[in-house]
């Protein structure tokens, strides 16, 4: 009587490997020899990803957690991204009891989808047509509409690497007090205690859009080093699960500004298991246009936050009529209604001992969209606009979104050209005024990665404030004709700009075998 | 090749004779090489020996002789519908008895389809199983250590054991 011990290990390989994640987990137990299988089965990193437009919650998750799930897995860490009209809570408890209580999970509340639909495998990129941003804040919402309804979710395993979700919270009763440092600190403490080293290899990051993004990535910015990856969608709205960082709020007491899914190099990583490494290619959609202006007045208003500022032309001393101002740019542009951005260069200061400001040096660039003129004051959205900065008007151009996407993609196929590395699956964070009713052509903004991978697991959202910044050791410029967006800001602003508008981030996460 | 060869005849491990036709044949690359020789050889009267069993080659030739005429001709979509169905009445077997004797012949024969099929089988078998209904279904010996087994427990909270 033959028996599955008498099979070769490449035949027990191949059945295993065929497993659902929770029979491979038991799998895995069973004996010696097929834990050792199922661990050369896992030696490599992967991603899973789908996406599910069931207007059930409970439809959806179910098709998204099967099909992820369906293969050998370990959830080190998942990303899901819902429409408002699931409830946040909900889908978070149940996505979270799916994937276990300890995997690292974001439930991110964004514009919009993409992925490959779990039931069909069709790739779809689908913007929400009803997204109030003035509206009730969606943890204490809970939408009754039928349409706009489904998720995206992916999740990752890592080996080789220690991820977990970080949360960057403030008491409520003091909205006005940034523990950002404290955030950076505990990024970094986490990163020194699981590599030795104090950067993590990357981080993706969720903002909440009551926060100043602008303000949270500008520290950020500074205080970790720069051979660090950040991507992630800093204007939506999110809940998230950690495995050993839990801060103790009480949430009555405290408010989610930020969450930081943090990537770091395991130190005890086996020699077996090679490296995962994280690029970062980038599509804009901005090009700057007029005059440098410099700001004199500010003044915040609203919950939601807009800054009112007045602002004189560089080298002039006349206050500007910004209804005339922007009218007079406007017929400039040839689109006919173009999106109208400022992008604020701010400048850190440097103080002597006694206290005398000895220099100026502009270094981060935020972006504002423009809501309008009243008089002398320009309406823009966001915060963190101070007296003394300058900024110039950047609008949306298509033709520059196009350019750049091609050069996202080329960036992308250089990657895939590597003999060495191998795409495992991407990430893709899009502004929500990219997508089918910009370019005029479906699934533009998933070209970049899905072409050159066409069979790579991916997810993508759409949102309001992508964030990207590559890695300084692994940027290189691009010898391509077709000017780059950070060239673009290169020219015309000062280096740094972590929150963008109007763009596209490509997250590519790649393997590299051990040697 | 001479083309009046329409059926070869092999044994199996056990000593007994079998007919295979050669169009079924071609779908093992072994049985091809078998069959060649077998046909160029003057002398005929070697029967070749496969190292399977009866009860396994009977399940084996009857999934060659199926699938031989899509495999040489191309076939429509229903009939592929149709060999669908085929294999999965065809897989309702014995698991202790036969799964893992025909796992390893398609193995040894190199038939990509009945391997691919056979091993598709004992992942669903295992579908939804614990890890002690796994070692039941499959005879076997659970080698942990009671501490190898709790750091189990521990490293997999997920894992249902029993």
């Amino acid at each position: 009587m033959a028996s599955i011990n008498e099979c070769k290990d490449d035949i027990l390989h191949n059945i295993l490997g065929r497993l659902p994640a929770s029979t491979f987990a038991n799998a895995s137990c069973v004996s010696k020899t097929w834990y050792r299988i199922c661990s050369r089965i896992l030696s490599r990193p992967m991603l899973a990803s789908a996406l599910s437009l069931n207007p059930s919650l409970l439809g959806a998750v179910e098709e998204v957690t099967e099909k992820v799930l369906s293969k050998p897995i370990r959830p080190h860490f998942a990303i899901a991204c819902i429409s408002e009209q699931f409830g946040l809570t909900a889908a978070h408890l149940l996505l979270s009891q799916r994937l276990g209580s300890k995997t690292p999970l974001v439930t991110h509340i964004g514009n919009g989808v993409m992925g490959m639909e779990a039931v069909a495998n069709q790739l779809r990129e689908v913007k929400w047509d009803y997204f109030d941003y003035q509206g009730p804040h969606p943890r204490e919402a809970n939408g009754f509409s039928d349409v706009n309804r489904g998720l995206v979710l992916v999740v990752g395993y890592v080996p080789g690497l220690k991820v977990d979700a970080i949360p960057l919270i403030h008491p409520k009763n003091d909205p006005g007090m940034s523990r950002v440092d404290e955030f950076v600190r505990h990024i970094k403490t986490y990163t020194f205690c699981v590599s030795g080293y104090h950067s993590p290899a990357a981080l993706i990051i969720f903002g909440d859009r009551k926060s100043d993004m602008n303000d949270i990535m500008t520290t950020m910015d500074h205080g970790i080093g720069k051979e660090t990856v950040m991507v992630g969608d800093g204007g939506g709205c999110f809940l998230s699960t950690s495995d050993n960082f839990t801060i103790n709020f009480p949430s009555d007491l405290y408010e989610l500004d930020a969450v930081a899914l943090v990537f770091a190099r395991d130190r005890h990583k086996s020699p077996d298991v090679g490296e995962t490494r994280f690029h970062v290619a980038m599509a804009g959609g901005l090009v700057p246009f007029g005059p440098r202006f410099k700001v004199v007045d500010v003044l915040v208003k609203g919950e939601v936050k807009w800054t009112c500022l007045s602002a004189l032309m560089q080298g002039f001393d006349t206050m500007l009529h910004f209804e005339a101002v922007i009218e007079t740019l406007l017929e400039t542009v040839s689109d006919r209604c173009p999106d109208l951005y400022i992008g604020v260069s701010h400048g850190r200061r440097y103080y002597s001992d006694s206290g005398r400001l000895i220099n100026k040096v502009a270094e981060s660039t935020s972006f504002h969209q423009v809501v309008g003129g009243e008089g002398e004051y320009i309406v823009v959205e966001g915060v963190g606009v101070r007296h003394g900065d300058t900024f110039l008007f950047y609008h949306r151009d298509l033709e520059t979104a196009r350019g750049t996407s091609e050069v996202a993609f080329e960036k992308l196929r250089r990657l895939k050209q590597s003999e060495e590395e191998e795409v495992f699956g991407g990430l893709i964070f899009a502004c929500a005024s990219r997508g089918q009713s910009y370019f005029g052509t479906p699934n533009t903004d998933t070209y970049p990665f899905h072409a050159n991978f066409p069979n790579v697991p991916f997810a993508g959202i759409f949102c309001k404030g992508e964030i990207g910044r590559s890695s300084s050791s692994s940027s290189s410029s691009s010898s391509s004709s077709v000017k780059s967006y950070q060239e673009l800001l290169q020219e015309e602003a000062p280096p740094h700009c972590s929150v963008h508008a109007s763009s596209a981030v490509y997250l590519a996460l790649s393997y590299l075998r051990p040697p | 090749m001479s083309s009046s060869v329409e059926a070869i005849t092999v044994l199996s491990s056990d000593g007994d004779e079998f007919k295979i036709t050669v169009s079924a044949a071609k779908l093992s690359k072994p049985l091809n090489w078998m069959l060649e020789d077998v046909c160029f050889s003057d002398d005929c009267d070697e029967v070749p020996t496969i190292e399977v069993n009866s009860k396994t080659l009977v399940k084996v030739i009857e999934y060659c002789e199926k699938h031989a005429p899509r495999a040489n001709s191309g076939a429509s979509d229903s009939d592929a519908e149709e060999l669908k169905k085929w294999d999965i009445e065809f897989m309702k077997m014995d698991v202790k008895d036969i799964l893992f004797h025909i796992l390893m012949a398609a193995n040894y024969l190199h038939m990509e389809g009945l391997y691919d099929l056979a091993c598709q089988t004992a992942a669903d078998l295992m579908k939804g199983m614990t890890v002690s209904q796994i070692r039941k279904i499959f005879h076997i010996k659970n080698d942990f250590s009671s501490e190898e087994q709790e750091q189990l427990r521990r490293q997999h909270p997920g894992c249902s054991f029993d």
